[in-house]
């Protein structure tokens, strides 16, 4: 049936932006600071928490979802400020203090928001696309990441700002001789990962409910977009995203809808392996 | 744990091994049955973290996933022993069911690095507990029930009190391979490639084989201690096996102390009790439900960020500087053994040099190793890192001194660790002068040379340096590449900056 396949693609489409989404704010994180951000599925779970709760008391919708992803942003630099604000922080002690802040996460969310699930409306009705009928809020998922990746290369290519994060993702000493504070850089691209990871997070829940802990899948799948394009090329992590969130929207459409998870995973650790070994000579790299 | 702490008496260090023993052994009939469970599932959590602190502290490697051969060892023990298999022989086979998965598993997955390595061991647990939670032949969701107790001929182990002795001795032989692996010529070569593994390769290690070792060894471990567990509760689920339990394994390991022999044992210690306290207070009367899981959850996230921000090193390193800083006036010259045992994390930045010297000079390496053990004037804890000390000496310029190291090519690097050392607690200034002995290193290999780190002009050193290494300087990835032995600030490092 071509319209199922329609339907699957698109709606995996769908999904995939979001996993984009929490990847290319580990790459925004990764390549300016060198730090793997374990508490990136966190941004998602709190500003989509934050969300559901501002909408129980009768904000607008946008307006909403806007403030959850500012205080993702906020949470994001919070992170950051504890992860890399003592200098000489390495990137591997970097990258358990996220992990630790993580977990930490969970204790603030369940404080706040308790333990169940949680979820809350998005865009209703269903649109017919060339037959097949998909739920609007995937199309408003996708409608939404695609002008924020091409924003995200407007603001790293054209402003001054965006191209001191890339100078410093490009070359840290450099950047700093120059003149770059490398380090209020790196705090930037926390900020901006948080946005992201928030924005995910709001985007993603009408659709898929999140709980405390939904932060370990996010991360995975995150990861799985992100490692494709070697975390430093967000546009890659797009595509990865979308890609992974297609591969799993067929499997379970046409029957193996048990083993989403493991999809994703596979195809991570494959890429993962056949880069290292592309790569060949063993690297110092951590 | 005086036994470990440098500085008492001989007679203090040769018996405290054995107090600690007799005061495990006296324990278990004195604790209610309430408080008998956590010592049970203590001492396997600790023998867990062993494996643990093995991987991170002398092969480099984070595993996020270690809770997923705890499982394979409970599943394979438990499996085999519903299916009639004699429990004793279940159990043995555990840790060996576990040791060849990762055998398997790690052939492949040990091409990885560093993140690349710690989301693959999150993706191994992840991938187990979704086919455990859904194969039949496991239990499935529900969980593998009816596994027998443990029994021996006739002899069936029924009281937890046994099971507490049986979970400890368990510790106890996961304690002592690991001493032996680490203290062998084998471990010397390991800390060296978890310094750098092309150094280390260069001297002729097999990184990869003894990489696959260790982590295999480590996988062995949790898979005894998962053996133990499944006839100790005698019924298991995925659920038992959560991704925060590879957490918690992690955060015990870093707490206690990478790269120490006690460390896992006092990090799982300090943690378990400090939960289990939190737990009680969590179920007063009074408290909201959540708690409990708010309180651990908290209590392991504050710990984590808190040791590896403040305490690098992690309690048992720092409890050593302590009582030698307490000792010093009593205690002029430490003697070897202790000092090679406390030093342990510091001689992984010179193993290399030890084990095969550096182009056939073996003495010049040797005897860099023993003047950083012995550090200056007896001070062990000034010393505890000489090739972060180039780091250190640069005051507030780290970044800049991070490029001391980076003229030597990464594929020719043969001794990272020798080129650099400035004496380590010598002031900033003098820092940068190489030693007699490092420059007796240096002259076998000219381009390990100890650019000096100049403290008042750190732009100019960070010009030079690139300018020296156009290699370096023209990677997309600043930091990844310059990493090499001397940047690489293990943990237990930065307890000098507090003197």
């Amino acid at each position: 049936m071509v319209s199922d396949l329609v339907a699957y693609v698109l709606t995996g489409l769908g999904v995939g932006a979001g996993y984009a989404l929490v990847g290319s704010g580990l790459v925004a994180i990764y390549r300016v600071t060198g730090v793997v951000n374990f508490a990136q599925g966190a941004f998602a779970v709190v500003a989509a928490m934050l969300t559901s709760t501002l909408l129980g008391v009768g904000l607008p919708h946008v307006l909403s979802e806007v403030a959850s992803v500012i205080v993702a942003a906020g949470v994001g630099l919070l992170v950051g400020v504890v992860a890399i604000g003592k200098p000489g922080t390495e990137p591997g002690a970097a990258l358990i203090i996220t992990l630790g802040l993580g977990v930490f996460a969970y204790a603030v969310e369940i404080v706040l928001w308790g333990d169940q699930p949680r979820s809350f409306a998005g865009l209703p009705g269903v649109i017919s696309v060339g037959g097949a009928r998909v739920q609007a809020h995937y199309l408003l998922i996708l409608g939404v990441t695609v002008p924020v990746f091409a924003a995200m290369a407007a603001f790293f290519a054209r402003t001054d700002l965006g191209k001191a994060l890339t100078a410093c993702a490009s070359n840290r000493y450099a950047a700093r001789v120059v003149g770059i504070d490398v380090r209020g850089m790196g705090l930037l691209a926390f900020a901006l990962g948080g946005a992201l990871g928030g924005l995910a997070g709001v985007l993603t829940t009408p659709v898929q409910q999140v709980t405390f802990d939904s932060d370990v899948t996010l991360i995975v799948n995150g990861f799985a977009a992100a490692v494709l394009g070697g975390l430093t090329r967000p546009f890659v992590a797009l595509a990865g995203g979308l890609l992974l969130g297609v591969a799993q929207t067929l499997i379970a459409g046409y029957g193996g809808g048990a083993y989403q998870l493991e999809v994703a995973l596979l195809l991570m650790l494959t890429v993962m392996i056949v880069q290292a070994t592309r790569a060949g000579a063993v690297r110092e790299a951590t | 744990m005086s036994n470990w702490l440098p500085g008492r008496s001989t007679a203090v260090r040769f018996a405290g091994p054995w107090i600690v023993v007799l005061v495990t052994l006296a324990i278990p009939p004195l604790l209610p049955e309430r408080h008998l469970a956590t010592y049970v599932l203590l001492g396997l959590t600790a023998t867990v973290t062993v494996g643990v602190s093995l991987l991170m502290g002398y092969a480099g490697q984070v595993p996020l996933g270690q809770a997923a051969f705890y499982a394979i060892g409970a599943y394979g023990a438990g499996l085999l022993a519903v299916h009639g298999f004699p429990p004793l022989l279940a159990l043995l086979v555990a840790p060996l069911i576990a040791a060849v998965a990762a055998v398997l598993l790690g052939a492949p997955l040990l091409r990885l690095r560093g993140h690349h390595l710690a989301f693959a061991t999150l993706a191994v647990q992840l991938i187990l507990l979704s086919l455990l939670s859904q194969g039949t032949w496991a239990g499935g969701a529900i969980g593998l029930q009816g596994i027998p107790r443990l029994s021996v001929g006739g002899f069936e182990l029924r009281e937890d009190v046994g099971y507490a002795y049986v979970a400890w001795g368990v510790l106890a032989l996961a304690l002592l391979v690991s001493r032996n692996v680490v203290q062998s010529r084998s471990g010397r070569a390991l800390r060296a490639a978890a310094t750098s593994e092309t150094a280390a390769a260069a001297s002729g290690v097999p990184v990869g084989a003894y990489r696959l070792a260790v982590f295999a060894l480590s996988a062995g471990f949790a898979g005894l201690a998962g053996g133990v567990y499944a006839f100790y509760l005698g019924y298991l689920s995925p659920g038992s096996f959560p991704v925060l339990l590879s957490i918690e394994f992690v955060v015990m390991a870093v707490v206690g102390g990478l790269g120490t022999l006690s460390g896992p044992l006092v990090g799982a210690i300090v943690i378990v009790l400090l939960v289990q306290a939190l737990n009680t207070l969590g179920t007063q009367p009074g408290m909201p439900s959540y708690a409990p899981s708010v309180l651990s959850y908290a209590v392991y996230a504050l710990l984590l960020v808190a040791a590896v921000r403040y305490l690098p090193g992690g309690l048992v390193p720092a409890a050593q500087r302590l009582t030698a800083h307490l000792n010093r006036p009593l205690l002029p010259e430490p003697s070897p053994q202790s000092s090679a045992d406390a030093q342990s994390v510091v001689s992984t930045h010179l193993a290399v040099g030890a084990d095969r010297g550096v182009g056939g000079q073996p003495d010049v390496s040797t005897h860099l190793a023993v003047g950083a053990d012995r550090g200056v004037g007896g001070q062990p804890d000034v010393s505890t890192h000489l090739a972060v000390g180039a780091d250190r000496a640069a005051g507030a310029q780290p970044v800049v001194s991070t490029h001391l190291t980076t003229t030597t090519e990464p594929t020719t690097t043969t001794e990272p660790a020798a080129g650099v050392e400035p004496a380590a607690d010598a002031p900033p200034a003098a820092g940068t002068q190489p030693t007699a002995d490092a420059n007796s290193a240096t002259n076998a290999h000219p381009p390990a040379g100890a650019q000096s780190a100049t403290d008042s002009q750190p732009v100019a050193g960070a010009h030079s340096a690139m300018s020296d290494e156009p290699t370096v300087s023209s990677q997309p990835e600043g930091g990844a590449p310059t990493e090499t032995a001397a940047t690489r600030s293990r943990p237990g490092t930065s307890g000098r900056q507090e003197q």
